[in-house]
This record gives structure tokens, sequence and C-alpha cells, in this order.
């Protein structure tokens, strides 16, 4: 039972990232309370405090630690001056109305110098704003940005030493998953082929695989999106990584298709094809397995990429089998032979990046 | 005056902020600051992605709120319990932050519920004047994207489809470079494969976010669909074809083949040219036409090569390139037939 949760929980937050992100914010919310709490700020200032740790721990910007490090401290300092003249201003609707507007237009226009800024600004404008609709003026104002203080201090620590993220480790995560379910599409691709006629339980499964491959690459997608890796050599690496992802989810459903074609027609081809693409395909699968694992053999993995060349050469000989008479018989070869090619292009390519 | 993308997002969100604050005094409502934070939490990159965060941030604003007040009734009121309620929302609130606007915004009206808990109460007024603020905000958000420096999705589309097609026209080029000209394949070639599906990617995901701004235009969304679905044909060929040209490197061929293939090749820059003036409202100066006829030839021709003793895989290669430029040339003719 709890093994089926954990799995279906690291299906949707791979790496457990949300998770654990989710779980520091509230960890950062409830000792910012107990801290402020046990120092006897008035209770205003607790709960600002709390909330204000909230809104911090989701102001981290960029992907590189010590980026994320300098970033924050200027953060929280601003966020302590915003907070501060925010709270001050409370008493009159006119200076509130003015502030807010001027800190939208900076919270916004600061994206200018790189995106990664954007939910930094954005969280930001939120402290500043709750600033303006708390009760303040003096002394309160001063009690409430100390608050903020402490916020800053607990989500500095909470953030960077209490289990820290990597969230490049779970675009390759995603990665090695997708090609787990290259490998069981596959595996189910031979037993289409030897199968006389195919089950609905069977296209069940790989239609349900089929979405589990888009699920996993639109993960990836979202953490590239949000990763904001500074470094652009290495934000285009994994920009491309993720792009042969689609290409490789594009070639699996072309192999699919092909098959399919192939079989309302199986009769036209002689034995020795079957055989040829059962190997071919059996190759691939044993590729995307061993791309699947962290750690590899990575001359038995080059072996089975030379295998899976020679086989699909055999495969390209076999269409001038005088057995196959009709034109469109040597299509449906033919692009069986180039969608299983552009399989193995692409697994080669992610074989030469991993290593 | 050209301005920056940036500067008229935060002229944006500055007028945005302001119009709530203006209707807030206006109508003296004492929960102004609904409206505010939700509009500027609701505009976003474009106005098509603004209409989409405010119709998620309606429906889920209400449904949290009706949510939030259910729980409000069935937990206990002691400070603890909601405390405790707090937390859990806070945690599903970040959980899903990045990554369901909706679900997080769901989240975020229970947290919202039990933070008014435990400050005041929480009253049907209040639970009122969140889903009418939230309401305002949005509003106000899609008003002040669509007429302040509008951002929108259908202009930057027409902008990217011109760029694929150029790319699509380099690639051909350098395929029929290749194959006439027994040119060495470029290495940047299988390169392009990458860059033509980049492009492509993009430009789905911009066309995905048209259908928010085609709601308030008659524009047929089958049609959209449709010169995608084309589109996405044609590169799948076209890609097929770059990455097998690396194997034609030996593959000799006759003059008379030659010559179709140059035939060939005018025909489909043509037909490509004409796309692309249809796109780009221009006054299309050929008429598009299909490659069937050449193609006989070439393929009539290309069975004698093999009587005369060619490497049969290369010309199963080479028999594979022409069968894709048909389907990639048949899929451009549609692109165009759908565009007009």
């Amino acid at each position: 039972m709890l093994a089926k949760l954990t799995s279906k929980l690291w299906y949707k937050d791979p790496g457990f990232l949300r998770l654990k992100h989710a779980s520091k914010t509230v960890m950062a919310v409830l000792l910012a309370i107990i801290v402020a709490y046990l120092l006897r700020i008035p209770a205003l200032g607790v709960f600002v405090a709390g909330f204000a740790a909230g809104f911090l721990m989701q102001a981290v910007a960029g992907e590189r630690r010590r980026y994320q490090q300098k970033t924050f401290v200027v953060i929280c300092l601003v966020a302590i001056v915003l907070f501060f003249i925010g709270n001050i201003m409370q008493h009159n609707t006119y200076w509130q109305s003015g502030y807010l507007i001027i800190l939208s237009f900076f919270a916004v226009y600061v994206r200018r110098y790189g995106p990664h800024f954007m939910l930094a600004t954005l969280n930001l404008w939120v402290m500043g704003f709750i600033a303006t609709i708390l009760p303040g003026g003096w002394p309160d104002a001063l009690y409430n940005s100390y608050g903020v203080v402490i916020a800053s201090i607990i989500a500095f620590i909470v953030f960077f030493y209490i289990f820290p993220q990597r969230k490049i480790i779970a675009v390759f995560d995603n990665l090695r998953r997708n090609f787990n379910i290259v490998h069981k599409i596959l595996l189910l691709s031979v037993k289409q082929l030897q199968v006389p006629e195919s089950s609905i339980e069977h296209d069940k499964k790989v239609l349900g695989l089929m979405t589990e491959y888009r699920e996993v690459y639109a993960l990836n997608q979202n953490l590239l999106a949000t990763l904001s890796v500074i470094s652009q050599d290495l934000n285009a690496m994994l920009a491309k990584l993720v792009m042969r992802q689609f290409i490789t989810g594009k070639a699996m459903w072309m192999i699919r298709q092909n098959i399919k074609d192939f079989k309302q027609v199986e009769e036209a081809f002689p034995q020795v094809i079957y055989q040829y693409i059962d190997d071919a395909i059996f190759c691939l699968a044993h590729i995307s397995q061993f791309l699947s694992h962290k750690k590899y053999n990575a001359n038995k993995l080059q072996h089975d990429i030379s295998r899976a060349e020679e086989k699909l050469k055999l495969l390209q000989a076999a269409l001038f089998n005088d057995k196959i008479i009709h034109k469109e018989h040597v299509v449906i070869l033919l692009n069986i032979t180039f969608s299983m090619q552009r399989m193995l292009s692409m697994l080669t390519l992610f074989h030469e990046d991993f290593s | 005056m050209r301005l920056h993308v940036t500067t008229k997002l935060a002229i944006q969100a500055a007028i945005a902020v302001a119009l709530a604050a203006i209707i807030g005094h206006y109508f003296a409502e004492t929960h102004t600051y609904w409206a505010m934070l939700v509009a500027m939490f609701v505009l976003s990159q474009s106005w098509a992605e603004s209409i989409k965060k405010s119709l998620q941030r309606i429906g889920m604003t209400v449904c949290g709120a009706v949510v939030g007040s259910l729980l409000f009734f069935v937990v206990p009121h002691v400070l603890l319990w909601e405390i405790v309620c707090v937390l859990i929302a806070t945690f599903f609130t970040v959980y899903y932050l990045g990554n369901s606007y909706s679900w997080s915004m769901f989240f975020t009206t229970i947290l919202v519920v039990f933070i008014f808990a435990i400050l005041h109460d929480w009253t049907f007024v209040l639970f009122k004047a969140r889903i009418a603020e939230t309401f305002v905000g949005a509003i106000i958000a899609i008003i002040t994207a669509a007429l302040v420096f509008p951002i929108r999705i259908e202009e930057d589309v027409k902008q990217t489809i011109p760029d694929l097609l150029t790319a699509v026209e380099q690639s051909i080029t350098d395929v029929f470079s290749i194959l006439i000209a027994q040119q060495k394949p470029k290495k940047i070639l299988i390169h392009q494969s990458l860059d033509l599906y980049k492009l492509f990617y993009q430009l789905r995901e911009k066309y995905q976010l048209m259908n928010y701004e085609h709601l308030f235009t008659k524009t047929p969304r089958k049609k959209i669909k449709k010169i995608m679905l084309n589109l996405d044909i044609a590169l799948h060929y076209l890609t097929s074809v770059i990455e097998i040209m690396p194997k034609l490197e030996n593959f000799m061929l006759t003059d008379e083949l030659r010559e179709n293939l140059q035939a060939m090749q005018q025909i489909m820059l043509i037909n490509l040219s004409c796309l692309q003036q249809q796109i780009e409202m221009q006054r299309v100066s050929d008429e598009v036409s299909s490659i069937n006829d050449v193609l006989t030839v070439i393929q009539n021709e290309s069975c004698n090569l093999l009587r005369q003793n060619c490497d049969k895989g290369d010309w199963i290669n080479f028999y594979a390139v022409i069968f894709y430029l048909k389907r990639f040339n048949e899929a451009i003719v549609g692109f165009y037939r759908e565009n007009v």
C-alpha cells in the first residue's frame, strides 16, 4: 500500500522535489512562528513572521547554489525595507495605492534582468502589499519588520541547509524513466508481432504507457521552464536533451503505427522478415533498458548499438526479397526500417551525451 | 518608440493595480485588496495567457471558497485546529505552485478562509466579497492586457511561422545540394532537425494559447488544428530526410535523374514560397502544385539505377528520401489549402 502510494507520488513528482519544497515551507512557517513567539514579539509580528517565511521560501532565484544564496540575501533585505515602508503607509489610502502602483511596475520591470527573478519579485510585491493592509504605523511597523527579519534568517537556513534541491538531477531521472517506458513499449511491440490478432487489452496497455511518456516529458518541460540555470551552456544542453526526449517519443509512436500497418498485410511478407523486425526491436528495447539505469556498461551498450545497426541493415536488404511484390508493402517495410533507425539514432545520441 | 516587452508588462501591471484601487475607492469596497492582488497575479506574458489564468483563478476561487467554507463549519473553532488547517493548505498551495495554477489557487483560497478564521471570522459576507473581488480583479486584468500595449500571441505566431518556414526552406536547399551537387553532408544538417522541432514545439505551445484569444473571435479552431497537423507531418518527413542524408554520400545519379530532382526542388521551393507569401499576407505570385508527375519519372529512373547494379542500401535510402519528400510536399500543399 505504502509502496504503491510512494510510486504514484514519485510518478507525479519525480525526485519528490515539490513534496520536499512544500514540507520545507511548512517547516519554515512553523519555525518562524515559534521563534517569533519565543522572542516575545506582539501577536501580529508572530503572524508576519509566519507568512513572510512562507513567501520568502518561494523567492529564491536561479539554480546555482552560490548565486541563489547571494540573491536571496538581497531579496530578504529588499523585503524587510518594502515591508517597513508599506506598513508605515498603512494609514493613508492614497499613499498606499501610489506605493502599490509603483511597486507593481518595478516588480514586473525587474524581469528584464532575467526571467528567473519572476517568482522572487512577485513574492516581494506580495510582501509589500500585505504590509499595506495589516495594522501598522509606528512602532508596530518596527515589530512587524522584525518578524520579517526572523523569517528571512529561518527561510535561508531551511532552504539551503535542509534537504537542498537539485532540479537538474530530476531532469535526468525523468529521461531515464522515459527510457524505461520506451523499453516496455518496444517489448509489447515484439509481443504484438507474435500474436495473430492484437487485443484491446494490449492496445490499452500501450496507450497507457504512451500517456505516461507524454506526462513525464511534460514534467521535464515544466522543470526546464522553472529551472532558470544561469549558465547558458548548461541550459542549452538540458533543452537539447528534452527536445530529443520529444523526438524519441515521436519515433516510438511511428514504430507502433508502422507495426500496426505491417500486421494488417502480414501474409504478404515472408517469415524471415518477421524475424528481422523482431530482432531489431528487441535490440532497441535492450538499448533503452540500458539507458534507463543510472550506471550502465558503455561497452555492452555500444555492442548492442552495433547489433541493432546490423539488424536494420538486414531488414533493409530484405526489402529486395522477391516475395514482396507490391510497392505499398515495400513502403510499409521502409517506414518500419526508418522509424527504427530514427529511434536508434536518438538513443545513440543520448548514449553519447550521457557518457 | 518601441518599448521593451517587460516595460509594456510593467505598465500593464501598474495600470491594472491602479484601476483596481480606483474601483475599490469609488465603490467604497472594504476588500479591494483582493481585486488588486488578483489583477497583479493573473496578468501574464500575453493577453491569451492572462485570459487563461483569469478563468482558472475565478473557477478555482469559487471552488476553494465553497470547500473552505464547508471545512470552516466542520473543523472545531479552536486556534490549534485552525493553525493545522492553515499549514495543510500552505503545504498543498506550495506543492502545486508552478505545476498546476488551478490547484494552487484552490488551496490558496482555503488558506485565506482559515487565515481569516484565525484573525477575525469567516462569514458569508467575506465569502461573497472574495468571489466578487476575484471576478473584478480578473476582468480588470483581461481588459488591461487587451487595451494597454496588448501582446497578442497571434502576432507572435505570425512571426514564428515564417521563421520556421525559412528554416524549412534552408533545410530543403541543403538536402538537394547534397543530392544533386553531391556535396558532402554538412554536419550542421542533423542539428537543423533538432532546431526545426524546437521551433515547431514553440509554435505549438503558442497555438494552444491562441485558443484563448479566439474565445472572443470567430476563428475556426478546427482549421488551426488542421494547419498544425499538416505542419507536424511535414516536419516529421523532413527531419526523416535529414537523418538519411549522411548515408547518401556516395550515391551516384544519372544526368536525367539530376535534372528531374532539380525540377522537383524547384516545385517544392515554389510551394514553400507561396505558403510564405500567403502567411505574410502578400499577393501569391505562383500556384502550388503537386510533385507527382516528376516523381513518377524519378521513381522509374531510379529503378533503372537498381538494374545497373548500384548499391542496394544506397538505393533504399534514396527511394526513402524521395518518398518522404513527396509526403512532405503533400503536407505543405495541405497547409496552404487549409490556410486559404
